[in-house]
């Protein structure tokens, strides 16, 4: 009788561990869920924020002006005179303007970039230590645009299409990608 | 019959129900407070995701308007910009909005004509002590005529 009540007490233990490891399992999940949960959400939002920024500092690049002059038409004139090439003066201006976004909007980081352009003639322009190399495989998000200027004399610069632009004008694309560091 | 009468004399705490009894109160007491805690950091998140996406759409809505904003948009009253298109967002996100224009253009300074903030929200403990707040600053174009726009920068809070 006794053994029989011993191995009763026994399997009652061995319900309850049971129970106490359902319950365990059970607690885990709800709390590993619940900590998890609006993850994806949130990385939706910023990542449509990080779109709508680029978007937007690449629309203040037309508008910001200089001399009455907004800064895209400057990079267009020195297109047009430059053989597609931009002066050092209007990368100094670009590199100026996103130093600005960098000291006002940080942790934001910048890079302009055109895409016929290398890196020598301006067309790797950034306010931040981020080489080219890197950059490629960076996490970023980028807005694009195209730029119109006036054929040089040698002709537009070929795109990896072959295409030039039409009739006088050449088109160049160009982008603002941004990160947070 | 020596052994039976010996093993009852000892009443192992093992043996009986006691140890079931309380290992179930133990697993009940552990997965209510797991329970407890998942809900509060549930809601936690959704209050998050909320104002993630408050701030977005807010932010989103002015950079909408970059170049077509004006000084007297960002004044209170009557159907500008700010009511038309801001407030909304404090009723249907339950948040405090705030947004103020951040000069860098080196000829545009305040005070100007209009308003440079947006009007500080009513009846609340303020932007700075709360606990939760977001603050996203990002570049506009201030629209003064069609041949001038100042470039500025707007920091826009959102708390609750």
């Amino acid at each position: 009788m006794e053994v029989i009540k011993s191995r009763k007490g026994q399997a009652h233990i061995v319900d309850g561990l049971i129970l106490l490891l359902i319950t365990a399992i059970c607690s885990v999940t709800l709390m590993s869920i619940s900590s998890n949960y609006g993850g994806d959400a949130m990385e939706k939002y910023d990542t449509i924020y990080r779109t709508k920024l680029a978007q937007n500092t690449l629309l203040s690049l037309y508008h910001i002006t200089e001399n009455q002059k907004s800064l895209m038409a400057h990079v267009s004139e020195d297109l047009t005179r430059d053989s597609g090439e931009l002066t050092p003066k209007t990368i100094d201006s670009i590199k100026q303007k996103l130093k600005n976004y960098d000291d006002n909007l940080d942790p934001w980081k910048f890079v302009f970039r055109m895409e016929h352009l290398n890196e020598d003639n301006g067309g790797y322009i950034t306010n931040s230590d981020m080489k080219y190399d890197a950059f490629e495989s960076y996490p970023k998000t980028c807005a694009t645009a195209a730029l119109t200027y006036i054929a040089p004399s040698d002709g537009c610069i070929a795109d990896d299409d072959g295409k030039q632009g039409e009739g006088e004008m050449c088109y160049a694309m160009f982008s603002i990608c941004v990160w947070q560091v | 019959m020596n052994i039976l009468r010996n093993k009852k004399g000892q009443g192992s705490a093992l043996s009986g129900d006691l140890p079931a009894i309380i290992m179930i109160v133990v697993s009940l007491a552990f997965f209510i407070s797991a329970l407890g805690f998942s809900f509060m950091q549930f809601n936690d998140s959704k209050d998050q995701v909320s104002m993630r996406q408050a701030i977005t759409d807010v932010s989103t809505a002015f950079m909408k308007s970059n170049a077509r904003l004006t000084t007297n948009d960002l004044c209170g009253g009557g159907d500008g910009f700010f009511e038309t298109q801001i407030k909304g967002f404090t009723s249907s996100y339950g948040v405090n909005i705030y947004a103020e224009i951040e000069s860098i253009d080196d000829d545009w300074s305040f005070p100007v004509e209009g308003c440079q903030s947006t009007p500080e929200p009513e009846g609340t403990s303020g932007r700075q002590n709360s606990q939760k707040k977001l603050i996203r600053k990002f570049p506009i174009a201030i629209h003064v005529s069609d041949l001038e726009v100042h470039q500025g920068i707007i920091r826009v809070t959102i708390w609750k």
